[in-house]
């Protein structure tokens, strides 16, 4: 049973008002040194907390507005469904395509070079510049294609690669100081 | 210097500063080169269904940025190039919505509704035609309202505003883009405020950042790129791709074969004249007030068409003064947005929020009232540049009347590209772009954490576009109130002197009151 959304919008707005309130009370004066209006030797200016208390005193205003208009409003707000778990999933593709940018040069060249031959040195050279990105890219495109469609073939795979290595080139040919990300960028 | 040397060293900054190709007397420079380029890349964009021109220049800014640097000379190709990419993908939107009745933005639906009935009766080149024919007469318009109004505008503001009218100024139209955009003016103020919020992290004028959390990353504080483009693109990215998990979206395609005859004679084109000349000037009005876009033009230009229309065909039913009347009304907003850009340094829409972006990180241009300032003594560099702008706009508007039938016709047909290939591919080419840009990965992470953020906006219904605005005028707005609190002696009430600015916080106040009935009947944008 999906819940109700005026519920759902009343429980958004209590949420900000709350997360509003403890910013006003406890992180604003706890993280910034000069208060709203300041005075120091005699010279009085605006502080450094001006701008985020106003700022959070519209999130509460707002969200006082939100939660009113969920008590009061006859009519049933929309509210799309979230694809939490899809958007997990998506999370764990990006930080997993991240992590073989990172790594695969730097295992793939402890693997054939041995460990005597620092990375560092290497990871503006071929084939080492692009090993990461090639084995990274195209597993996120791969991944977010196999995703969004619920099915993976090999014509997937041989277009993921055919345009991350096109990407590739974009950068790496014109640009020759550019890294590509983020290659053993610990 | 006079008024019309300025217009001249524009001109002459634009067409021959900064040469990528001499041959003899004839030279090519690079803002001309690039503001070439950007309308075919646009155009090629904004023909593929499920791109859009904020895509592509967000794409392009970190690119551009890279290859040009951070001197005043990379200031006219970059922007020529983000210029040519809006004027390209505001022409190439019609071709998704024509031939396959798949509109990429909320206003291009409204050109599907007489163009895919156009298409499906083999004379889907004529509605493009009609379209291109429609989409550049608004937007020459518009830019010529553009050229005439931004520099009174702004000299106005400049003589007459002082320092707390012109924060009163920036406070009301945060308000009014806070509360017109999106579908609920609460949920628009709630954006504007965290976009003020986020801007405040790790900034101010003590040594401490603030509101950093004793963090080194969050002390460094937010890079600009990273934090936009997660929001608005990454967002829309991984939005896109949940939905299409959920339910698999089907590309229509016209199979229907196309009629050759695709010509507009003269007089066709006489006949939509006064369909594009009511929808032109309706955009244009709207596309001056910062925050309103295209969507609602669109619907208006096409209501005020409708009601003139008497032809045999009834819009809806493949009327080409249909087609007009959308396309001259979106059309027209884009010039028309960027009189508050570069009058006032208010990004109107997300095209003027990528030139701000791409003046405020390259430096030497400050979008706002004094760009505009004639001195006569010595040169105001900022004004060339100004007018070295509109004159690669109106190189671009040449290039789109004369080649932007054809580049519609070709380009529109070359990419059939499926979305759920597509977005995968521009999410990598995002990263890449960030990554290049900056050489951080700390970039790439925010990024990231900021299309996420996106994603729960867009789900509890916070639009992207205040709180983007916000972000990118709350440092000079706190500066403009600090400043006008210093100049006025630390006077408390220094905002509420004079006319013009308590005038401006009452209206800003009354627009937020108001803002019901200020969105009544209106589709959201």
């Amino acid at each position: 049973m999906s819940p109700n959304p005026r519920r759902v919008d009343l429980a958004f707005g209590l949420l900000g008002l709350c997360l509003g309130l403890a910013t006003l009370f406890v992180w604003i004066p706890a993280d910034i040194d000069t208060g709203v209006i300041d005075t120091w030797r005699r010279v009085t200016r605006i502080g450094d907390s001006m701008l985020p208390a106003f700022a959070t005193i519209g999130v509460l205003l707002s969200c006082l507005g939100i939660t009113v208009k969920a008590l009061t409003s006859r009519a049933n707000p929309t509210w799309p469904p979230l694809h939490g778990s899809v958007l997990c999933v998506v999370a764990a593709i990006l930080a997993v395509s991240i992590g073989l940018m990172m790594v695969t040069g730097p295992i793939l060249a402890w693997v054939i070079l041995g460990p005597d031959h620092p990375y560092r040195a290497l990871r503006d050279d071929l084939p080492w510049k692009y090993t990461g990105f090639l084995t990274g890219g195209t597993f996120l495109v791969v991944a977010l294609q196999a995703l969004a469609t619920r099915r993976i073939h090999w014509r997937m795979i041989g277009l993921a690669f055919l345009s991350t290595f096109v990407i590739a080139m974009i950068y790496g040919l014109p640009f020759e100081d550019l890294l590509l990300p983020p290659n053993g960028d610990f | 210097m006079g008024v019309l040397d300025y217009v001249l060293a524009g001109i002459a900054e634009a067409l021959t500063g900064n040469p990528a190709l001499t041959l003899g007397p004839l030279v090519l420079s690079w803002p001309v080169l690039m503001v070439c380029s950007g309308f075919f890349v646009g155009v090629l964009i904004g023909a593929t269904p499920g791109l859009s021109g904020p895509f592509a220049m967000a794409l392009a800014l970190p690119i551009l940025i890279s290859s040009f640097g951070f001197t005043p000379d990379a200031l006219l190709p970059v922007m020529g190039f983000l210029v040519g990419i809006m004027k390209g993908a505001t022409v190439g939107g019609a071709v998704p919505a024509i031939l396959f009745n798949m509109p990429g933005t909320p206003d291009a639906f409204m050109t599907t509704l007489d163009g895919y009935p156009m298409a499906q009766k083999g004379q889907g080149r004529k509605a493009l035609r009609v379209a291109q024919f429609a989409s550049v007469t608004g937007d020459s318009f518009s830019d010529l309202v553009l050229f005439v109004c931004a520099p009174f505008l702004a000299i106005s503001i400049e003589l007459f505003l002082g320092l707390s009218e012109k924060a009163s100024l920036m406070i009301l139209s945060l308000s009014f883009v806070a509360v017109v955009v999106g579908r609920d003016s609460f949920r628009g103020l709630l954006a504007a405020s965290l976009g003020l919020f986020v801007a405040a992290i790790a900034t101010g004028a003590d040594s401490y950042p603030r509101l950093s959390l004793g963090s080194d990353i969050l002390a460094a504080g937010l890079p600009t790129i990273p934090v936009i483009i997660g929001v608005l693109v990454v967002s829309e990215i991984l939005v896109s791709l949940a939905e299409m998990r959920r339910e698999t979206l089907q590309a229509r395609r016209a199979s229907v074969p196309q009629n050759q005859d695709a010509r507009l004679s003269w007089s066709e084109r006489r006949a939509l004249l006064p369909y594009i000349g009511v929808s032109m000037g309706v955009g244009t009005a709207i596309g001056a007030l910062p925050g309103i876009g295209s969507t609602l033009a669109a619907a208006l230009g096409y209501t005020a068409g409708r009601k003139m229309h008497k032809g045999a065909i009834p819009f809806g039913q493949g009327a080409p003064e249909g087609i007009a009347s959308c396309e001259a009304a979106n059309s027209s907003v884009s010039g028309a947005n960027l009189i508050p850009a570069l009058s006032l340094g208010i990004p109107g829409n997300i095209s003027a929020v990528f030139l701000i972006l791409a003046a405020n990180s390259i430096g030497g241009f400050n979008p706002g009232p004094s760009v505009f300032r004639f001195t006569a003594d010595q040169v105001n560099p900022e004004l060339v540049i100004a007018f070295g702008l509109f004159t690669l706009m109106v190189v671009a508007n040449l290039l789109n009347w004369t080649t932007g039938a054809g580049a519609m016709r070709v380009l529109g047909g070359l990419v059939r590209v499926p979305r759920q290939i597509l977005l995968p591919i521009v999410l990598l080419l995002t990263i890449t772009s960030v990554y290049v840009e900056s050489g951080a990965i700390s970039d790439v992470i925010t990024l990231l954490i900021f299309g996420f953020i996106g994603c729960l906006m867009r789900w509890s219904g916070v639009p992207i576009l205040p709180f983007v605005i916000a972000y990118i005028l709350a440092l000079p707005l706190e500066t403009t109130i600090r400043n006008a609190f210093e100049a006025s002696g630390a006077d408390p009430w220094f905002l509420f002197h004079g006319i013009f600015s308590p005038a401006c916080l009452a209206l800003a106040v009354g627009i937020v009151v108001c803002s019901g009935w200020l969105r009544a009947g209106r589709p959201a944008a």
